[in-house]
């Protein structure tokens, strides 16, 4: 994966990247920041180096993608993303394995704007995540899908989606497969604020247990102080079919490479959710998959 | 090609088997038949080494495909396929989230390995495919799509036939393949069976009616009551089935 950092970046700092309208920051030709008239897009990568805060604000109508990725050692990072109305912000975040990280993310998102989070966590060593997103206008949307692949180690994801005005959208899929001594920990909190009819919230969490010894601790939670919304939220967790798994065998397909394929099929469900092809781009480089 | 020696089987603290005796020669076509609860698909499932049974007693010894006399109740569900043997499912297992058609290579190429052979990449495998499906008259349109998921129970079906061609087994069992279709689709599927049997495989059909023996006409008809074959006859039997039931077969087992 190409890595740029974006400005000068110190340990501690806190970097302020607030774009101006129509114009865009082309970092495949310039490290730096060199600016370009092109279309208002924006495609922007950060290399995480330890601590390290970031905030992004996107004016009126613009949209961006951000990418970055957590690869080694221990890194914290903390985000802050502000989206004006109209705005629309794609995160790819990932975990490579063995990654320790600590992430915390605030969002707020304004009247039509939008906030995508499409993130995949393989086998890190020790990651906790941490976000609060505001939806603080009508018409604001967030939605996040989520795979972490846990195998002898841990991963925490909480989060708190706050739903402050009327017809906000917030979908949340969140799948965990666990192999080895693993301990996934998911709490998804979804709070609907008095007064905000017409709000739709989805949370789901599943999770496949692949190991005797692997375990799962989900608790999805709704906070609902208004009668005039739609909220679903559910949470499985299972282990795989063994009728599935026998009828793969039957067709000569060894135990493992059962398991192999419905442990992929798991994950295909997440992968088939993201329709941006260079993330997906950026998932086949990371990843092989 | 087949030879099963007093095979005893239960499940739970059910016994099913009791003793089935059987040989099935290559080139062969034998079909298994009986009132409900006689032991018919239990034996084809034990063939399988499905986890729900337990056998208490007996043999069952496959010329595999590598030459060799191996011992089925000896080995994992994968090794007996690998050897040669065939499950058809009454009811196949729907497996949404894989990829029917990768699900096939992985499969094919399972054998490949077993056979030290290279296996097929993607593109060379979706041709040879192309090819199978094809000369079984059989649309494509399901590969695309996951594993028996969302498919009607002929296309269902018509997938396992299409399993049986690509890993082109020594012994294929078909536990009542035509349950569940139509008079169009059991002439498609039975007539598929009579395009991939030859001298060199063998199968054993289990069903209950004669209209899939009518397309796949057995030289062997093996009668099951109460966990054991009590009449083995040529396909003459079929028809006598269809009209008298099986009471007076009975009957002249216990005299």
């Amino acid at each position: 994966m190409k890595k740029v950092m974006i400005g000068l970046l110190r340990k501690g700092s806190r970097n302020v990247l607030n774009l101006p309208q129509y114009t865009s920051l082309n970092v495949a030709n310039n490290p730096t920041t060199s600016v370009e008239n092109s279309s208002p897009r924006y495609h922007l990568e950060l290399t995480p180096k330890q601590d390290q805060s970031f905030a992004i604000s996107l004016e009126a109508q613009q949209e961006a993608r951000l990418c970055f990725g957590f690869e080694d050692g221990k890194e914290n990072l903390d985000l802050t993303v502000d989206l004006k109305p109209g705005s629309h912000l794609k995160i790819f975040r990932y975990g490579s394995p063995g990654s320790q990280f600590s992430h915390s993310i605030k969002g707020n998102v304004s009247k039509n704007a939008s906030l995508e989070i499409f993130e995949l966590y393989s086998k890190p060593m020790n990651g906790h995540i941490k976000s609060q997103i505001d939806l603080s206008g009508e018409g604001a949307e967030y939605t996040i899908h989520s795979f972490t692949d846990l195998d002898h180690c841990h991963m925490s994801h909480q989060g708190l989606v706050r739903h402050l005005v009327p017809n906000t959208f917030s979908n949340q899929q969140h799948r965990f497969c666990l192999n080895g001594a693993s301990k996934g920990n998911y709490e998804g909190d979804v709070f609907i604020e008095e007064g905000s009819s017409g709000v739709r919230a989805n949370q789901l969490n599943q999770n496949l247990v692949l190991h005797p010894e692997s375990r799962m601790h989900t608790k999805p939670q709704l906070q609902i102080f208004h009668d005039d919304v739609k909220c679903t939220h559910g949470a499985t967790i299972t282990q795989p079919n063994p009728q599935q798994l026998f009828y793969l065998n039957s067709r000569g397909i060894s135990p493992a490479k059962a398991m192999g394929l419905l442990h992929q099929s798991f994950r295909e469900v997440i992968m088939n959710l993201c329709h941006d092809p260079e993330v997906l781009q950026e998932v086949q480089a990371s990843f092989g998959v | 090609m087949l030879t099963i020696k007093n095979l005893s089987a239960k499940t739970g603290d059910t016994q099913i088997l009791k003793g089935v005796n059987l040989d099935v020669q290559a080139g062969s076509k034998h079909a298994i038949m009986g009132p409900n609860g006689s032991g018919k698909s239990t034996l084809a499932k034990v063939l399988s080494g499905h986890p729900d049974y337990e056998v208490t007693s007996g043999e069952a010894w496959l010329e595999g495909t590598k030459g060799e006399r191996v011992n089925l109740l000896e080995l994992e569900a994968f090794e007996r396929s690998l050897h040669g043997l065939f499950i058809g499912f009454q009811y196949p297992v729907e497996v949404p989230g894989v990829n029917n058609l990768e699900f096939l290579r992985a499969s094919f190429n399972s054998l490949c390995e077993f056979h030290g052979s290279a296996p097929l990449d993607e593109e060379e495998f979706k041709v040879f495919i192309a090819e199978k499906t094809s000369s079984l008259g059989f649309g494509e349109p399901f590969l695309a799509r996951d594993l028996n998921a969302d498919l009607s129970g002929g296309e269902k079906k018509r997938n396992e036939i299409i399993q049986l061609s690509v890993l082109n087994p020594k012994l294929a069992v078909m536990d009542e393949t035509d349950s569940g279709l139509d008079v169009d689709a059991l002439r498609e599927v039975g007539g598929a069976l009579n395009n991939l049997h030859h001298s060199e495989n063998a199968y054993i059909m289990v069903t209950h009616y004669e209209r899939l023996l009518e397309i796949v006409k057995p030289d062997f008809v093996h009668v099951f009551h109460d966990g054991k074959i009590i009449k083995t006859a040529d396909r003459s039997i079929v028809k006598e089935i269809d009209e008298k039931g099986y009471d007076w077969l009975i009957e002249k087992g216990q005299s």
